[in-house]
Order: structure tokens, then sequence, then C-alpha cells
């Protein structure tokens, strides 16, 4: 299953989301999961400790000016069923030219190998997320719970769904929105309260509460998981990937 | 970039069907919930740090004092004038930016503020309060003044009665300054006093004490004519504590 990582708003938990929601479905649910990083800005790569200001690994853009073979550009994390496809800055040339079928070279042989791919996506309208949904079985929503702009970007990003939906692919479909950085302010409970009243069927029980854990080990390079196991952020990540085995079974 | 083209027009054709109505009711329906957090300032309990407060000089001249300010008699103030003139305001007062002006409005200071302009200041140190909404600030400036010199009986009367009439609950004025429900319907019903009275004792507030106004409101409900023999005995100093107030109206049934 191919699944979107999206929101039209930066710092909302998309990286976030990718890399610890993937590194949870291999952990406790035994899967085979790719990241593919599909943001120039590299966040994803950098969350399994793959700098994008390195030059040490093969990138995507690579795999996408076919200079490589898509698995040349795969790297498991830690020796597991955890995978990424990194990406650099040069990624970015990508934004303004077609690249739908070497996309789609990329994720139909990797889709026989892998349970999940998740695509993490640059957080604007834009070739990259236009070309990440028109291949996707399904998108998650990342909100950050505690910004009154995120519903904004939420509204347009539903927008967006919808008229590649209605374009070019009907399978698509919203697996999921996703509560980010909760916490007890009175902004986070109306954002919250108001995604349960208008999507009570998308939005998931489990939030990603705010967690200082996860914003050091997104940086640090290593999955919640490996970083601080017993943090809440561990927990929630961990409640995400039952729950979201719950939506596709 | 075809894709993106094609995209992109067809998030304008969903914009202009219904989704694109659907979206603006949803949307009025966060702006709703939001606005509830509107005056809900770094007061309201959460997560959140404190913001600092800044202490500004402001000129006295932009600053207003509301017509329903709790304190209506300040006093003498030459004392605090003085104090001023040598050391300075040393607690800044509290004001509110005026919406759409250069002004401010006092939220409570107003015996500094009037000592400053005694003593000759342009200025005036002062926070600038960042919560807005009118109930929440009548109830800051009550609670500042509630512990200063004391306000009269028929202010703080009065001042419940607006805040009453703001759509505050008197369980939350009650908890909100720590006293009891029947003290505050006790001042509230003070103001059922006549006006001419309510005047007069303002002039005079130290000869009124509270015992003495509900003997006057009671029998002023009584007979008008025996609440103005009583309220003149009380002016003129013949009556001065509720025992003498109650052989006063035994004698002159």
């Amino acid at each position: 299953m191919i699944v979107s990582v999206c929101i039209e708003k930066g710092g909302t938990g998309k990286s976030q989301t990718a890399v610890n929601l993937s590194a949870a479905l291999v952990k406790f649910c035994k899967l085979k999961v790719l990241v593919v990083d599909l943001d120039p800005q590299g966040t994803a790569s950098l969350g399994f400790g793959i700098s994008p200001l390195s030059t040490n690994t093969h990138a995507i853009h690579e795999v996408l000016s076919g200079e490589i073979q898509p698995h040349e550009s795969v790297y498991a994390y830690n020796e597991s069923e955890l995978c990424i496809m990194p990406a650099r800055h040069e990624l970015a040339l990508f934004g303004s030219q077609e690249f739908s079928e070497q996309l789609a070279g990329i994720l139909n042989p990797m889709s026989q190998v892998f349970d999940f791919i998740f695509i993490d996506l640059p957080p604007t309208l834009g070739n990259f997320t236009t070309t990440a949904l028109s291949l996707s079985d399904a998108a998650i929503i990342p909100v950050n719970a505690g910004s009154s702009v995120c519903i904004i970007a939420l509204l347009s990003q539903m927008r967006t769904i919808q008229s590649i939906q209605e374009a070019v692919n009907s399978k698509l479909r919203v697996l999921g929105i996703l509560g980010c950085m909760v916490n007890n302010t009175r902004i986070c409970t109306e954002v919250i309260s108001w995604m349960e009243e208008e999507y009570p069927e998308l939005l998931f029980q489990t939030k990603i509460r705010h967690n200082i854990k996860l914003a050091e080990s997104l940086g640090l390079g290593e999955p919640i998981f490996d970083y601080s196991p017993d943090s809440y952020g561990a927990l929630d990540y961990k409640s995400l990937a039952l729950e979201v085995m719950g939506r596709v079974s | 970039m075809d894709l993106l083209r094609i995209v992109v027009k067809k998030r304008a054709e969903v914009a202009a069907g219904t989704e694109g109505a659907e979206d603006r009711e949803s949307l009025s329906r966060f702006s709703s919930r939001v606005s509830k957090l509107r005056g809900e300032g770094p007061m309201s309990s959460s997560a959140e740090p404190e913001v600092t407060l800044e202490v500004v000089s402001i000129n006295i001249q932009d600053i207003e004092v509301p017509s329903n300010y709790a304190r209506q008699v300040t006093g003498d103030v030459s004392s605090l004038a003085a104090s001023i003139k040598t050391y300075g305001i040393q607690q800044p007062i509290k004001v509110v930016k005026i919406k759409g002006s250069k002004k401010y409005r006092l939220v409570f200071g107003r015996r500094r503020l009037e000592a400053a302009q005694v003593a000759g200041f342009e200025a005036v140190p002062c926070i600038v309060e960042l919560v807005t909404r009118e109930d929440r600030m009548q109830i800051l400036a009550l609670a500042e003044n509630m512990h200063r010199s004391p306000l009269s009986p028929l202010e703080q009367g009065q001042t419940f009665e607006e805040l009453k009439k703001g759509g505050v609950t008197l369980h939350d004025i009650a908890s909100n300054l720590e006293i009891s429900m029947e003290k505050i319907k006790e001042l509230v019903e003070l103001l059922e006093l006549p006006e001419a009275v309510r005047k007069e004792v303002a002039k005079n507030p130290e000869q009124f004490s509270i015992a003495i106004l509900k003997l006057l409101r009671s029998t002023y409900q009584k007979s008008q004519e025996l609440g103005k023999t009583l309220f003149n005995a009380v002016l003129a100093g013949n009556v001065t504590n509720p025992k003498e107030a109650q052989t006063f109206l035994a004698t002159h049934k």
C-alpha cells in the first residue's frame, strides 16, 4: 500500500509521522516498510540518520533521472525491514518537470517488496504533492493541533485530494487525519473538537501528544523507539500503527 | 507540469461547487469555537508561558477614566501626590488600549493617576492589559480596588450590578473575589435606595455603614416619609450606629 503523508503547511508532523509510524509498523506489526523522501529538504532522511547535506548515499533524484536503479537508493535502517530512499536538494529540480512515469518506476517494483510505502511530501501544493498523490492508494494528513492556521491547510489538502480523485486517481482515499503536537491548551482542545465534529470517520482516535523526545529524535536520526522507547511519543506512534492496521485490514 | 495544472484547475471547480460552501460553513464553525478564546489572555490556565508584562510610560492626557469605574470618589490625594513627587510612582497603573484610537482606558489606579496629575507629572508608568473582555476587566479593577482603601458599599453594589448586567453570574463574582453570595446580594440591594440618598451617601461614605444603609433601605420600603426622617438624622450625626437607628425608629413610628 502506497501512502502519501501530506498537508499544505510546514511543521505539522509529516516527517515525524512518516519516520515513526513506519518504524512502529516494522517493530510491532512485523511488516516491511519503505519511506520514500520526496521533499528536497530531506527531513525524513534525516530522521533515519541520513543527512540531506551529505553525499555519502545515493538519493532519489538519481533514480528519477535514470542514473541508477531504484534498489540502489534503498537503505535499510539498522539492518531491519525498515528502509529509506533519501532525498537531497537536487530533488528540487523535479518540482518543475513531469515525473509521474519515473516515480511510478520506483513505486511499482517497490510495492511488490514492501507492505507499506510512505511518501513524505513538501508542505506545499506543487508537482511533488500532485505526482505522489496521483500514484498513492491513500493519504495521511497530520495536523498541528496547536495551530488554528492548520485548519485552512487541512481544508486545502482535502480539496487537493478530492481534485486528484476526480481527475486522475479514483482509488485514492484519506486513510486518516492525525492530530499532532497535542497539548492541554485551549486552542488544541478547540482544534481537536472541531476535527472530531467535521471528520468523525477520518480523525484517528490516537493523538500524537506534544513530546520533546519526538523533536529531539528526528534531528538526531533515530526513530523514537530507538531514541526513547518509554516516551509518550513512542507510545502514541505505537497505538497509531495499531489503528492504521485496523483501518487497512 | 500538466498534472499540476489539471489539479489546480480542478480545485477551482471544487471551490466553486457545493464543497466550497461546505468548507465555508466548516470554517465558520471553527471560527466560532476559536472566538470563545478571545480575551482569554495569559490569565487563563494553559501550558503557554505567561507573557512578560512590560511597563510603558503613557501620557496622562491619553488615559481616560471610564464612567463606570468602580472608585467614584478618590478622596484627598495630596499626601499620595507628595509621595509621588518625591519617590515617583512605585507601582504602575493598569490600562487597556482603546480599539481604533491612540488612547488608553484606565483599568485600575485612579488615585495614583490623579495624584500624578496633582504632582505635575506628564506621564505615568503603565502596564497595558492584554485581556480585553469587558467583564474580565471589571473584575480585575475590582479585585485590585477591593483590597485598597475600601470601596464604599454603594460603589461595590454598583459594580456588582454592572457585572450582572454584563452577564457575569453572582456565583462567578463571589468565587472570583472570595466573598459570599449573600454579601453581594445585600450590596446590590442597597441600590434600591432613592437616588438622592445615594448621591448624598457618596459624598459622605464614612457616615453610612452597611448596617445603616440596610436599615435605611428597609425603612424607605416601608415608608418614604420615615426613611427620609431617618436619613436626615444620620446625615445630621444624630444617629451613628444601628442601635441608635432602631431606637430612633421606635420613637418616630
